[in-house]
């Protein structure tokens, strides 16, 4: 007879695949043969976040485990790392050092992030692994150390965030090298970033198909906008203005000032021209301002709509109000919009779930309404009677997700609700990135 | 048509477009060539699992298979989706001993989106249970030593969620 546990390794593997976090450390504790299954599964991304490190060193690290037992390292293909436990106010020794051994091992490291101002002792370890494709650091480098990562080739994905002004002037005799792989490039925060620079890279990088320069002081739209003509794949653009921006199939927009009631300054309404003009479709769009008391202007979501309501699938509405007519004509002009992301109208929640009617396309909605905890008025949250008041006008509608909370409609033609926890730690992506509609499927 | 013959010796005649939803057996037929008379033998499926197996490939007959060489090490690192649609979750909804016959029958036959629908379908009765909850589901048997089994513990506990 068959049972779980004499299911073929391959099997378990398979199964395992789906399960993620809490999950995947009971099944390793269930017997030898799961335990065996999980551990490609349980290994294959490395996180190590803050209430890891505050655990440390109680808590044994992924790294030190991996040393204890080398086997592992062979399975690894993301790092993360987001915090580096301290001693003494120091970055934590013996963790740097578990840490950049075990790197060492991984040979089949496909990703690695580390966001930590801590990058050099990681160099020489991120050296020769040939799978090696994305990389996400904060790149505050010496001269010496820039010369070190410009020695990594092959990668089709490099972030850096903070780069120094050391890291900037290697770039271009770095880009030549991964000129034929690399296809997004984000510079973030790089503040000695000039035109001639980025000029110089984009000339070496023809197969560019997503470029997001963000918080680079001296580099605005308009020079960015004017070095776009090296990259003529080019399907997604961030970039920044006064008011800052992003663009092309995917177009993020990140407000920076607005003293003035609707935060649809000219000049974004004048990208969203440009952008008519000179791209393909507009399949998605973020919007984010840092006030978040401010409501986006209808005429700007009026403008927004007539040019590529009629091509839109997501819409992001991050840390910003939007007035429920703005919402009525986002519905009504977007019909094959599927995924929503806005602070839902608790107020206004029944003209919100009969405007939602107009939204045949609709699957996910996401409410972006978290700072609601951080306000003095009471925290309104979603209830379960409001999401199914949703998901009666949504037709298509299948998944709502609120603060840690997601709602999911399993039935095509009734409505049946399952409640899941948000995992506790979702994908450390900026928020300008383009949305994923598998993201939120959860494990 | 195509005849199948199963490991108790049923034989089954089934629809070209429906049986070659197995790429085990749409290998086959490519090898044997389109006028072969001959049963094809399915020595690791007994009829009442084939039945089923069969019954999943009559409903999704005509969708597009997945490619070949389907890149998945892009899906492999982000999360996968559990989601299962309503006809499929129906037709996986039998007793346990049936569930892991038909997974064994998918990756046999190579069928890849049933031995999905198959491992999910394990994978949400795993989920937010304890090891001797799933242990007991199963019907397990815990074969660490208490000394492994907290070498384990301690190994993995960066894994949890807090």
């Amino acid at each position: 007879m068959v049972t779980a546990d004499n299911l073929n390794l391959d099997v378990l593997e398979l199964i395992f695949f789906y399960l993620s976090g809490n999950d995947l450390s009971s099944v390793a504790l269930v017997s030898r043969s799961f335990f065996a299954g999980v551990i490609p599964r349980l290994y294959r991304k490395i996180m190590f976040r803050l209430n890891h490190a505050k655990r440390y060193p109680r808590l044994m690290s992924p790294f030190n485990a991996i040393l204890t037992q080398p086997s592992l390292a062979t399975h690894v293909r993301d790092i993360e790392i987001r915090t580096i436990p301290t001693l003494k106010s120091q970055h934590h020794p013996v963790f740097l050092s578990e840490c950049t051994r075990a790197l060492a091992l991984c040979n089949n490291l496909q990703s690695f992030r580390c966001t930590v101002n801590a990058i050099p002792p990681f160099l020489p370890a991120l050296q020769g692994k040939e799978r090696l494709r994305e990389l996400r650091i904060h790149a505050n480098l010496t001269t010496l150390q820039s010369e070190k990562l410009a020695e990594i080739s092959h990668l089709s994905n490099v972030c850096l965030d903070f780069g120094s002004w050391n890291v900037l002037d290697v770039l271009p005799r770095w880009t030549p090298k991964i000129a034929k792989t690399l296809t997004s490039l984000c510079l973030y925060m790089a503040s000695e970033l000039n035109e001639t620079v980025l000029d110089q890279v984009l000339q070496q990088l023809p197969r560019l198909q997503a470029l997001h320069i963000i918080g680079c002081g001296q580099v605005d739209h308009i020079a960015v906008l004017r070095v776009l003509s090296h990259t003529p794949l080019l399907e997604s653009l961030s970039l920044s203005t006064t008011a800052r921006i992003f663009f092309a199939s995917h177009l993020a927009l990140d407000t920076r000032y607005s003293m003035m009631s609707s935060p649809a300054p000219q000049v974004l309404s004048s990208v969203l021209k440009h952008l008519q003009s000179s791209t393909p479709a507009l399949l998605s769009f973020v919007m984010r301002v840092p006030e978040f008391k401010i409501t986006v202007g209808n005429e700007f979501i009026q403008q927004l709509v007539e040019l590529h309501g009629h091509t839109l699938q997501n819409l992001a509405f991050i840390d910003c109000g939007v007035s429920i007519d703005s919402i009525t004509v986002i519905t009504e002009s977007c019909p094959h919009m599927k995924r929503l992301e806005l602070p839902i109208p608790m107020k206004d929640i029944l003209p919100f779930a009969i405007s939602l009617d107009q939204a045949s396309s609709l699957q996910i909605l996401v409410d972006t309404n978290v700072h609601s905890t951080h306000g003095h008025g009471p925290n309104i949250s979603l209830t379960q009677g409001n999401v199914r008041q949703l998901m009666k006008h949504g037709a298509q509608l299948r998944k709502i997700v609120s603060g840690k909370r997601v709602w999911k409609n399993t039935s095509k033609t009734s409505i049946d609700l399952s409640l899941e926890r948000l995992p506790a730690y979702p994908s450390g992506t900026y928020w300008f990135m383009p949305r994923d509609m598998t993201d939120f499927g959860m494990s | 048509m195509i005849v199948v013959k199963t490991s108790d010796n049923e034989t089954f005649t089934v629809d070209r477009e429906v049986v070659e939803r197995s790429v085990l057996i749409k290998n086959m037929l490519d090898d044997i060539g389109e006028n072969s008379e001959q049963a094809i033998p399915l020595p690791n499926v007994n009829s009442s699992v084939l039945k089923k197996v069969l019954e999943y490939c009559e409903h999704h007959r005509g969708e597009p298979l997945p490619a070949a060489d389907a890149d998945t090490s892009q899906e492999d690192t982000r999360k996968r989706s559990t989601d299962i649609s309503e006809w499929d979750q129906k037709f996986i909804t039998v007793d346990q001993e049936m569930l892991f016959e038909i997974i064994l029958a998918a990756n046999y036959l190579d069928i890849k989106s049933l031995l999905d629908v198959g491992c999910k379908t394990v994978a949400n009765m795993i989920k937010g249970k304890t090891p001797e909850e799933i242990r007991k589901l199963f019907n397990i048997v815990n074969d660490f030593t208490p000394e492994e089994e907290a070498q384990i513990k301690k190994e993995n506990e960066w894994a949890e969620d807090r």
